[in-house]
């Protein structure tokens, strides 16, 4: 073999490593979930529902977080784009059921308007719950705000197991206010160890997966 | 033609030469390090245990500078001098150690490495002088009197606060008063973590099921950062808080009693004050 063909040989094999490396890189870029802008004058809404299981695609078992459109379609996105020195409304249709807290002080509502939210379209506003009826919270570290949202019951009729879930299954309604403040990009989880099967502690996949039980808040 | 190694004369006077431009960038150069350099240094000065650690880092550079340079400025004025100058076919001279410099060396960095390791080491976990060692919850030292006892949970992916003394309340911001110890209890709830305040000269493990103990006194307010120094998750980046604060003892009082209230509502949930906490089930999900 001669030294030519040799080398268009390895030209050859780098290209097929360079090529198939820029295609894993794009098509990794082109599966990050899409940023859901809420905007509007007055107070605008977030609304946010969140699910147990997605039901299909592939990580069908993972439970989510899903926002809304506009357009009033849902998306399963965790990246939101909110005003600056705003205040918000957030709603979350809450489908998953009762997982429990690890650090019991999340079931406290923190840093949202007056201190409490909403549970079920109830008057009176709820600054704690039980930490055994958590399925999910609503965590921003820098900001200083965590909202625990109960689960339904384990046992509720007519549960929610394909995503997106319709108001006619089975869930509980959140709502509570925040005040956004300076711009800036913000880091958001869901505090409980909800990740199914064997992860370790229940903190893996879903997560630690933007797009699923974390992401990010853009205030601009 | 280039120099000859082994011409004795010759070498001599490489040597002086060598040591000449080493002295005088030596000279030039240190105390640059240590009074502008130095003040600029990690982890600054807002705890007396940061300021000391600042005090090591000087020194540490304070020496270790002429030793750099002692060695840059030989490797430079060889490269320059013995370089290749096509006109040299010659083997080169065989080369012989030679004992005084060798000595010197040795008996040099002995003496440093003699200054440093016990100096530090009192500086890292003196009493009244060092954040510890966080090897436990049996400090070999500790500072006189009553510190503040402030408990930090590492949980994925944030840090968390206990005050057991004002009721054993949490909070997820860290505020400290300025001028009064305070001791730091580490723990987890989960996986490994590592609590590194920078600014106060802080930094121990968070490992579940032990409760490791630093200490700092801050002695300037402000505010200062704290991140995970130990890969925790793929969120392992983001467990990072530019809120924590350092405050006069009024507005510690004042915000204490505030979290105090706050905490009013969730206080029933939170287990008894531990310094180690085991949450059951380890494993959730679903």
């Amino acid at each position: 073999m001669t030294t030519k063909v040799r080398a268009v040989i390895v030209a050859g094999l780098f290209g097929v490593f360079v090529s198939g490396f820029a295609a894993y890189v794009l098509l990794f870029a082109r599966q990050q979930p899409p940023v859901v802008s809420v905007s509007g004058g007055g107070t605008p809404t977030l609304v946010l529902q969140t699910v147990g299981t997605l039901g299909h695609g592939h990580h069908g078992d993972w439970p989510s977080y899903l926002v809304q459109r506009p357009d009033g379609s849902w998306v399963r996105s965790t990246t939101f784009r909110l005003p600056a020195n705003s205040t918000v409304r957030v709603k979350v249709f809450e489908y998953d059921t009762q997982t429990g807290l690890r650090n019991n002080f999340f079931a406290l509502s923190q840093g949202i308007v007056d201190g409490g939210m909403e549970i079920d379209g109830g008057a009176a506003t709820v600054t704690s719950v039980d930490p055994s009826t958590v399925a999910h919270t609503w965590t921003i570290p820098g900001m200083g705000i965590s909202v625990p949202l109960v689960g339904v019951a384990n046992d509720a009729p007519n549960q929610c197991t394909i995503a997106p879930c319709d108001e006619s299954m089975a869930h509980r309604t959140i709502e509570f206010v925040i005040r956004t403040g300076k711009p800036g990009h913000y880091r958001w989880q869901c505090i409980v160890p909800c990740a199914p099967g064997g992860f370790l502690f229940g903190n893996g996949g879903p997560m630690q997966t933007v797009g699923y039980m974390g992401g990010f808040v853009d205030v601009a | 033609m280039s120099p000859d190694p082994s011409d004795r004369t010759g070498s001599r006077s490489h040597g002086r030469r060598i040591l000449l431009i080493w002295f005088l960038l030596a000279v030039i150069a240190t105390p640059l390090v240590a009074i502008v350099l130095g003040p600029h240094l990690p982890p600054g000065d807002q705890t007396v245990q940061a300021a000391n650690q600042q005090v090591i880092n000087t020194i540490l550079l304070s020496l270790v500078t002429p030793i750099v340079l002692g060695v840059a400025v030989y490797v430079a004025y060889v490269l320059i001098m013995f370089r290749d100058r096509g006109d040299d076919r010659a083997d080169a001279s065989v080369l012989r150690g030679d004992r005084r410099v060798t000595s010197l060396w040795i008996l040099g960095t002995m003496a440093i490495v003699a200054f440093v390791v016990p100096y530090g080491t009192w500086q890292w976990m003196g009493p009244g002088v060092g954040s510890g060692s966080a090897q436990g919850p049996e400090p070999i030292a500790r500072p006189k009197g009553e510190p503040l006892e402030v408990q930090v949970i590492g949980q994925q992916w944030q840090f968390t606060y206990r005050y057991p003394s004002y009721d054993g309340i949490e909070t997820q911001e860290l505020v400290i008063p300025e001028g009064r110890y305070v001791e730091f209890h580490v723990t987890s709830l989960d996986v490994n973590h590592s609590f590194w305040a920078i600014g106060l000269g802080v930094k121990a493990d968070a490992v579940n099921g032990a409760d490791n103990v630093v200490f700092a006194k801050a002695s300037r307010r402000g505010s200062f950062a704290i991140r995970c120094a130990e890969l925790c998750g793929l969120w392992h980046g983001q467990m990072y808080q530019k809120r924590a604060k350092v405050v006069r003892e009024g507005a510690f009082a004042t915000w204490i009693a505030d979290q105090v209230e706050r905490n009013q509502d969730v206080l029933a949930y939170l287990p008894p004050y531990a310094h180690t906490y085991y949450p059951q089930p380890f494993y959730r999900g679903g």
